[in-house]
């Protein structure tokens, strides 16, 4: 059909508005939601805590060189089993190694898998869930089957599943975090996706022609991504104990590297005779997964109050 | 604007917009496993023709499928029989390119003014995304844009930054309606769209739509429930009841001689602003809208006609022309003697005459 | 003999924004009476749903109340707790919001929502809070309760969710129902009749309704009393026949004269010159007065006072409602 829309002046409207145009600027819009986001966010107190827990943990894990009085792996044979002192204030392992000093190295593995991981199960499970709640019918079965099935595995017994199949190593422990945890993401936001696909603000994306991709990558998915970050600072947590849990149980990064669950195993049968071994590093967990939990949960309420009676 | 309402002699050349028997059934799913059990009949058998330049009025009881129709219209959702033509073109032969193409030509503002912009964009930002889209004007210049078009639906360019949920109710339908007049499509459906707004409000935006109608020679289809707005605005009117088109007419044919009771009904509820007036005259219809999902045998609407004889159970009958209306009623003559508020002295029982207009009487 | 139910007194709210500080309400004050239909009217943006939301304590920030006390059966919601004010929407005051599609949850089917809302408001059972649902869905006219609960909310019309969410509201069985713009999206036949049940349940139930509206005819049906508003400023108030009859304000004048009739044929639409001003900057003196025909010097420096909210009263230093009543 021949194009009957009248032609735009564009010349002419530029010369009419522009002065109004300059007065819009480029207001800084996005910066002042971040501001008040931020604002009300301090307003919920655990989430100060654990955000600033968690800055802590991150400086610590960046400065690590500087902060650890010795190396990871020096060992010291003159102190096995040293009892905490000036010398090792988390007292040293059953190499003589200062489990101070691993635990703040263990700290970069920690948020390395955590992040690495989770970015990796967030981006996945955003787009499966995303393409599965837009398409709907036989595309959308093939993503709830999928789902489903990791649904029904408990997150470590997958993680052990891998890990048992694969070569226990870093990559090994971080693909098989992303794969116990997208099934969440997926779930989350194709049920957003599903909910806002039939809100009229969509259909009018569709009526001025815009494309499914762009529908999808500019309205469904900023819009169904909100909730999946909150998830994604609660989950970051569970990442840490399950890839803890790999290594505690020998599936997962292998020793010598500072790991907090190697850590954690190998303190455990000196839990009487030298319990610094194991508490330190299992503290150091304890802690960042509360942080992440914290935070999280702040962001949630602060996002939106009412996601916390949905689930 | 006295010229508002009558016809530019459109009626030569193919109508802009030809639909033919056209419907749109959904299936009714119950139970946890969502079975189908019956079907909601949404739309069932419409036929509508829109000359260019016309204001055509879809008026009708609520959840008769005004919403349903203007979708599939702009193939938001597929029929499931009949055709609607452009400019005599079949929607159903262009390839999705063509579809996204003529898009730009048709535009829709849709009901809920809140659920149809997204929450996370600027006003700017939604009346902008069009222009950015179909045309490769300059950032500033979909700008310049942007704040003329915020002009002249009465918003200034403060507003640019703003999200929907720091806009009033009828604020929203303001930005919807600027995002849709944004690239001066040829044919825009409109759902209720001054539904959100006070009359003052409502009749600036009538007044810019009217404006911009004639400026780049437009047509309309306006779906709307309000009667005034109706008789001020449009040129033509359908009133639909259940899925189907009853009655059809130009503005004054259907004010002045309304012929099918259902219409005569529909002009007789109209509250009228005055505290003093007596609604318990006007006519009142017995029992309630029947289901999409079962609707009655023969003419749609016997079941609640206070002039329906047996004849009317057993056949849906056709259009049929009585002093210019469209009509699918047997009882044209009897309905006439239920003595509608469109004759002369109704009108005047009607009229809100001991409401000494407000500014009038000083 | 009627007891106040809610006054407001000075209410003042306030939002954030880009372009300044919106000053939504700007000093309100409102009386309604137990058993009471009061109706809240203006153009576009003059502050109607921001009150409706500031009785409810649904001012997110940015926003904030920024004065005022809003006495609910004696007690001031202004700043209790959000634990406290949960335990008051829904059971002593619900809200039909402007639109519907915004208060139903996509992702659940009606009758789940509308149980579990009932239910919880009402502390009753599943079965009996879906009875009571079917019951009032079958008052506001529904056909067919079974197929409307069985539905998502994408899948009824317009007007058909916003008869859900009156069902919803009037199945809480409140004191007091505020409804923003209830009937926008029902045809005259269906609002006619859903005005009617309205009434007859509010004077059953003897609730108390605050109905905001721009629609003058409904108000003339419904409401037992006006009060106008224009740019967060109650500008007149009194009872039906005050406002339609004895309008004051010149405001409200303007108001009545763009009514368009339906009976009379196409004349030219009638607006009120001017717009309504923006509210990050608001005009000094009276708020009107850009846009009224009787504007005297001393309107652009000096602010009317406020009215009370509880007599006829017009907020203009030209006119008086005293010397208008008596005419
Ligand atoms: N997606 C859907 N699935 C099932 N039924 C639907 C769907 N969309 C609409 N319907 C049904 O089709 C009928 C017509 O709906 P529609 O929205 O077209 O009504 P409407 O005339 O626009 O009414 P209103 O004036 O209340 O907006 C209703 O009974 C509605 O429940
Ligand atoms: N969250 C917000 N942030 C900023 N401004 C707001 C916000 N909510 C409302 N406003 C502004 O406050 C003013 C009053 O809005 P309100 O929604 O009360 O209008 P209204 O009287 O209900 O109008 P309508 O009839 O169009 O719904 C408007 O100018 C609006 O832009
Ligand atoms: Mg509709
Ligand atoms: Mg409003």
């Amino acid at each position: 059909m021949e194009s009957t829309t009248t032609e735009i002046d564009w010349e002419a409207l530029e010369e009419e508005w522009g002065e109004e145009v300059d007065e819009i600027g480029s207001a800084g819009s996005r910066l002042q939601r971040v501001k008040y986001f931020l604002v009300d966010l301090s307003t919920h107190s655990l989430s100060v805590v654990g955000a600033v827990l968690l800055l802590a943990v991150v400086v610590v894990a960046v400065l690590a060189p500087l902060l650890a009085p010795y190396s990871p792996s020096e060992i010291d044979p003159g102190a096995v089993r040293a009892p905490p002192s000036a010398a090792h204030p988390f007292g040293t392992d059953s190499l003589g190694r200062d489990v101070f000093s691993r635990v703040i190295f263990g700290s970069r593995i920690a948020l390395q898998i955590a992040v690495t991981s989770m970015g990796i199960a967030f981006l996945f499970g955003t787009v499966v869930g995303a393409l599965g709640g837009y398409y709907g019918e036989n595309v959308d079965a093939v993503v709830r089957t999928a789902i489903d099935t990791t649904w029904a595995f408990p997150a470590i017994i997958m993680g052990l599943a891998l890990a048992s199949i694969l070569e226990p190593n870093l990559t090994t422990v971080l693909i098989a975090i992303a794969l116990v945890f997208w099934g969440v993401f997926a779930r989350l936001v194709r049920g957003e996706v599903l909910s806002l696909r039939e809100l009229d603000f969509i259909k009018a994306a569709e009526a001025i022609g815009l494309s499914d991709r762009k529908i999808i990558s500019r309205h469904l998915i900023p819009n169904a991504i909100v909730p999946a970050f909150v998830v994604v600072t609660l989950q970051m947590g569970n990442a840490i104990a399950v890839a803890a849990s790999l290594s505690y149980l020998g599936l997962g990064v292998q020793p010598p590297t500072p790991s907090w669950g190697i850590m954690l195993s190998s303190g455990q049968q000196y839990i009487t005779s030298a319990w610094w071994m194991s508490v330190f590093p299992g503290l150091a967990i304890v802690v960042v997964i509360m942080s992440f939990n914290f935070l999280g949960e702040g962001l949630r309420d602060t996002i939106d109050p009412k996601l916390e009676d949905k689930r | 604007m006295t010229e508002s309402n009558t016809k530019a002699g459109a009626e030569s050349g193919p109508p802009i917009l030809a639909v033919r028997d056209l419907k749109k059934h959904y299936p009714i799913k119950e139970g946890i496993l969502r079975r189908q059990t019956g079907t909601v009949k949404a739309v069932d058998g419409v036929d509508l023709d829109v000359h260019r330049g016309d204001i055509h009025a879809i008026v009708g009881e609520s959840g008769c499928g005004k919403s349903t129709l203007l979708e599939t219209l702009l193939g938001l959702e597929e029929p499931t029989a009949g055709t609607v033509k452009y400019e005599g073109t079949d929607l159903d032969s262009l390839t999705a390119r063509e579809q996204r193409a003529l898009k730009s030509e048709v535009q829709i503002v849709f009901q809920n003014p809140e659920s149809s912009l997204d929450p996370r964009d600027t006003v700017g930002q939604i009346i902008s995304e069009p222009l950015h889209l179909h045309t490769d004007a300059t950032n500033r210049q979909v700008d310049a844009r942007v704040v003329s078009l915020l002009d002249d639906v009465g918003l200034g360019p403060e507003y640019y930054g703003r999200y929907p949920h720091e806009l009033s109710g009828g604020q929203q339908q303001r930005v919807a309606i600027a995002r849709a007049i944004s690239l001066n499509p040829s044919l825009i459906l409109l759902d209720e769209p001054t539904s959100a707004l006070d009359v003052s409000v409502q009749s600036q935006i009538l007044k810019l739509l009217r404006e911009i109608k004639t400026e780049y020679d437009l047509t309309y289809v306006m779906v709307t429930h309000d009667l005034s707005v109706v008789r001020h605005f449009a040129t033509d009117v359908s009133v639909m009841y259940l899925g189907n088109v009853i009655e059809s007419a130009s503005v004054t044919d259907l004010f002045d001689h309304p012929k099918h009771p259902y219409t005569q009904a529909l002009i007789s509820a109209v509250p009228v602003p005055d505290p003093h007036y007596d609604s318990e005259a006007d006519i009142t219809l017995p029992g309630s809208v029947p289901e999409p999902d079962d609707p009655p045998e023969g003419c749609r609407f016997h079941p609640r006609c206070p002039v329906a004889v047996d004849a009317c159970s057993e056949e849906f009958p056709e259009f049929e022309e009585h002093e210019g209306n469209r009509v699918r009623c047997i009882r044209v003559e009897e309905a006439e003697k239920l003595g509608a508020p469109g004759s002369e002295d109704a009108a005047d029982l009607k009229s809100p005459s001991t409401t000494r207009p407000a500014g009038e009487d000083r | 003999m009627s007891e106040k139910l809610v006054e407001i007194s000075d209410l003042k709210t306030t939002f954030e924004t880009n372009s300044g500080t919106v000053e939504a309400l700007r000093g309100i004050n409102l009386t309604i009476d137990e058993g009471e239909r009061v109706g809240l009217v203006g153009e576009s943006g003059s502050g109607k749903s921001v009150t409706a939301r500031s009785i409810l304590q649904l001012i997110d920030s940015p926003g904030e109340i920024a004065g005022g006390t809003i006495s609910f059966d004696g007690r001031d919601l202004v700043g209790l707790s959000s634990r406290e004010m949960q335990r008051v929407r829904g059971r002593d005051i619900t809200m039909i919001f402007q639109d519907p599609s915004m208060s139903l949850d996509p992702v659940y089917s009606i009758r789940n929502q509308m149980v579990e809302a009932i239910g919880h408001n009402r502390n009753i059972g599943d079965q009996r809070a879906e009875e009571i649902a079917v019951e009032y869905l079958e008052l506001v006219d529904m056909p067919n309760p079974e197929r409307v609960l069985s539905s998502y909310p994408h899948e009824l019309s317009g007007g058909m969710k916003q008869r859900v969410s009156i069902a919803m509201t009037l199945g809480f069985n409140p004191d007091l129902v505020i409804a923003d713009e209830p009937t926008t999206a029902l045809d005259v036949t269906v609002q006619k009749k859903v005005l009617e049940i309205f009434k007859d349940v509010v004077e059953r139930e003897d609730l108390s309704v605050l109905w905001i509206t721009h629609n003058l005819g409904v108000v003339a049906e419904f409401c037992d009393r006006i009060a106008v508003i224009y740019a967060g400023e109650i500008v007149e108030y009194g009872t039906v026949y005050d406002i339609f009859d004895r309008p004051t304000h010149p405001y409200t004048r303007e108001l009545l004269r763009t009514i368009p009739n339906v009976q009379r044929a196409q004349e030219e639409l009638r607006v009120i010159e001017g717009t309504v001003p923006n509210m990050a900057d608001p005009p000094d003196g009276c708020t009107f007065h850009p846009r009224c025909p009787d504007a005297e010097a001393r309107c652009e420096t000096t602010r009317p006072e406020s009215v009370d909210g509880d007599h006829h009263e017009a907020a203009c230093l030209v006119h008086d409602t005293q010397t208008n009543d008596r005419e």
